[in-house]
């Protein structure tokens, strides 16, 4: 008995490299239509400057996450170029309980950026993956689908995230960042299935059916990868909108029992409990941080959506 | 006739909605369990704070915490509709209805929108019309620029900004801060306050609106004082929004300036004023009014983070104190009264859109 052997090409002969030259081309020439425009160049400097001072936190710096006080000299001190600073206040100045606002922002820069860029991500994987199956199954999926979104929608967001803090009966960190993980799909999923009616109706998708590729197939290879352009720019656009909810979150008080934790929002809370008003610089500084990262992210999402849009691209 | 089809098909879509916000509500204020039901009732000398509790048991059959959770929802509702939104201990020392909690917030945080959404349609639509016209040119990139700050800059840190700049530079205007006491005081002003237990709150009559009933009653120095506090709060929120507004007027305005009926209007000769309003801006305008739904639902957002940083007593300034006051009436009452008042806008936002333009099929 002699055992059928198939012929089958091992994984590592599958691997396209024809395929996968072409793609690199084409990421190149987005890149070279995004450099075109000045403004989405230097949103995109800028958001690699902050990338970069992620990386650097993460490997460089010690006690990344933790603000270090000094209890020795607590009074806010000015940075020196502000109109009588001097040079105790350092570049950034310093804020309550003798906090370095240079050393705590560039921590605080790490953990905001980690958590949403986490929570973004996962938002959009979820939600692609549900939006793209919706889409293509259609039916009582769809409906319900459709009908959880219009529900999240007629909350306001924050809102919705307090209350769902309240119900976890914490206020910490983590469970603001589970709740964030838990309602940041619909506007994916949105933004997918709308994409997927469309496109599931094309002809390279009935061919794939016609030779006889199961319909997870079809969904992960065909279908989805078509859809993810709107993906990305809403995915660079809410990069922003995150890191605002989180320090707004952390600024009404969603961060029991950690006050040490660096983050934007915490930080402009512990320049606000100084009297903000005697010492501006404690509360100017972190939010001026958080709004150049908002500044940059639109304006690299705006220049992506422009590239990724084929009318635009004339 | 077929727009009122219309609108009863949006009503009967919003049916659902509705329920699954109460779902949420529901279980958002029934997730820490029964017992805190009860916990609310019982003092540790009546022994353990569980249903089990023989003392307890009045209670456990009024609020029929035995039932399981699809009956105590089905009660939920019934006592919803009959406008028994429950208690909230948060909103004031001793506690309130829910409802009537509501109708003492809610017209502070209306005041606030309608008059930051007012201000910002009547800055945005000249400005972003002026900036589409000249595309390009200075007065362009410095609207744009605004526009980008305007919607990139975290509400909390514009309120606190907005302070710092009020105090250094003007301090005697005393536009922050409190009313001023002396010219607002519940037995010379009766009809300003309403008294809870035994706490006064800001309840003006007949408008609800502190600024229009002190013109109404022709107290000088309570207008004065209620309009001065209004600006910063007013101007945080109208910067943002005023963000939103001037993109969308811009990019609608760019996109009909090259439609082909245009290039027809200015061949007829007709003057610039002609086409700019009648056959560009009308145009352009249109599909704004389907993002004042989203519009709200970002200052609704906004507006939680401005009344808790300006103090300003309204129903956000009451949910993120229900949160760290672990108050369940409140946030379940706070959750429902903007989720139903989004979709309200949202209802009229969609049929005023059906209403403007002809060529949307009912």
């Amino acid at each position: 008995m002699g055992a059928v052997t198939v012929n089958r090409p091992s994984h590592a002969a599958r691997f396209d490299m024809e395929g996968w030259r072409r793609r690199m081309r084409e990421y190149r020439l987005l890149l070279r239509l995004l450099m075109k425009s000045p403004p989405a160049a230097i949103g995109l400097v800028i958001v690699l400057a902050y990338l970069a001072i992620v990386i650097y936190d993460q490997f460089f710096v010690a006690q990344n996450d933790r603000m270090i006080p000094n209890f020795n000299d607590t009074i806010p001190r000015a940075p020196f170029w502000w109109p009588g600073g001097t040079a105790a206040g350092g570049w950034f100045g310093k804020t309550n309980n003798g906090i370095d606002l240079g050393d705590a922002m560039l921590k605080a820069i790490r953990i905001d950026l980690m958590y949403s860029s986490f929570v973004v991500l996962f938002g959009a994987l979820v939600g692609c993956l549900i939006g793209v199956f919706a889409g293509y199954r259609g039916g009582l999926f769809d409906e319900v689908l459709m009908r959880a979104t219009d529900v999240t929608f007629s909350i306001p967001f924050l809102v919705f995230v307090i209350a769902a803090a309240f119900a976890f009966g914490k206020r910490d960190f983590l469970t603001i960042n589970t709740i964030l993980l838990a309602l940041w799909w619909p506007t994916y999923a949105r933004l997918v299935r709308a994409q997927t009616l469309s496109v599931k109706e094309l002809k390279f998708v009935e061919a794939a059916r016609a030779a006889g590729a199961s319909d997870g197939r079809i969904m992960l290879k065909h279908v989805l990868p078509n859809t993810l352009a709107p993906v990305f720019v809403q995915i660079s656009l809410d990069l922003g909108v995150v890191t605002q909810i989180f320090a707004a979150l952390n600024f009404i008080g969603f961060n029991a029992g950690n006050l040490f934790i660096p983050e934007l929002g915490n930080l402009i809370v512990v320049g606000d409990t100084a009297s903000f008003t005697t010492y501006p610089w404690t509360v100017i500084m972190p939010g001026l941080v958080l709004l150049i990262f908002t500044v940059a992210v639109n304006l690299f999402g705006d220049g992506l959506r422009d590239v990724l849009d084929p009318r635009a691209r004339r | 006739m077929r727009l009122i089809l219309y609108v009863v098909r949006r009503l009967l879509i919003l049916v659902p909605t509705l329920l699954g916000v109460t779902i949420i509500t529901f279980v958002l204020s029934h997730a820490p369990g029964p017992n805190l039901a009860v916990a609310v009732y019982c003092t540790p000398r009546l022994g353990a704070c569980t249903i089990d509790n023989p003392l307890l048991k009045p209670i456990v059959d009024q609020f029929h915490l035995r039932d399981p959770l699809p009956v105590q929802y089905a009660y939920y509702l019934i006592g919803l509709l009959n406008g028994d939104w429950g208690y909230t201990t948060s909103a004031v020392r001793g506690g309130m209805p829910v409802t009537q909690a509501i109708t003492i917030f809610f017209p502070q945080t209306i005041e606030l929108a309608i008059t930051s959404t007012a201000l910002a349609t009547l800055i945005g639509i000249p400005t972003g019309t002026i900036s589409a016209l000249r595309k390009d040119k200075l007065s362009d990139h410095a609207t744009r620029i605004f526009a980008l700050v305007g919607y990139s800059i975290p509400f909390f840190w514009l309120g606190l900004l907005l302070q710092i700049l009020a105090i250094s530079l003007f301090p005697e205007w005393e536009i922050t801060g409190g009313y001023s006491f002396s010219s607002m005081d519940p037995s010379t002003q009766p009809w300003a306050f309403v008294i809870v237990g035994e706490t006064p709150l800001l309840f003006s009559q007949p408008t609800h609106f502190l600024v229009l009933d002190a013109a109404i009653h022709g107290s000088g120095s309570v207008f004065i004082d209620a309009l001065k506090h209004l600006v910063l709060p007013t101007v945080t929120l109208t910067i943002g929004v005023l963000g939103v507004i001037l993109r969308m007027v811009r990019s609608g305005m760019v996109d009909s300036m090259n439609q082909d009926y245009v290039k027809t209007a200015w061949s007829k000769g007709l003057p610039d004023w002609v086409v700019t309003r009648v056959h560009i801006r009308r145009n352009a305008l249109l599909p704004a009014v389907t993002v004042v739904g989203l519009l709200f639902a970002g200052l609704l957002g906004g507006v939680v983070l401005v009344e808790d940083v300006f103090a300003w007593k309204g129903i956000g300034y009451w949910a993120t104190q229900a949160v760290l006051q672990f108050d369940p009436g409140g946030v379940m009452g706070t959750t429902l009264i903007f989720a139903v008042f989004l979709v309200l806008i949202n209802l009229i936002a969609d049929v005023m859109y059906a209403y403007l333009d002809p060529r949307i099929s009912l």
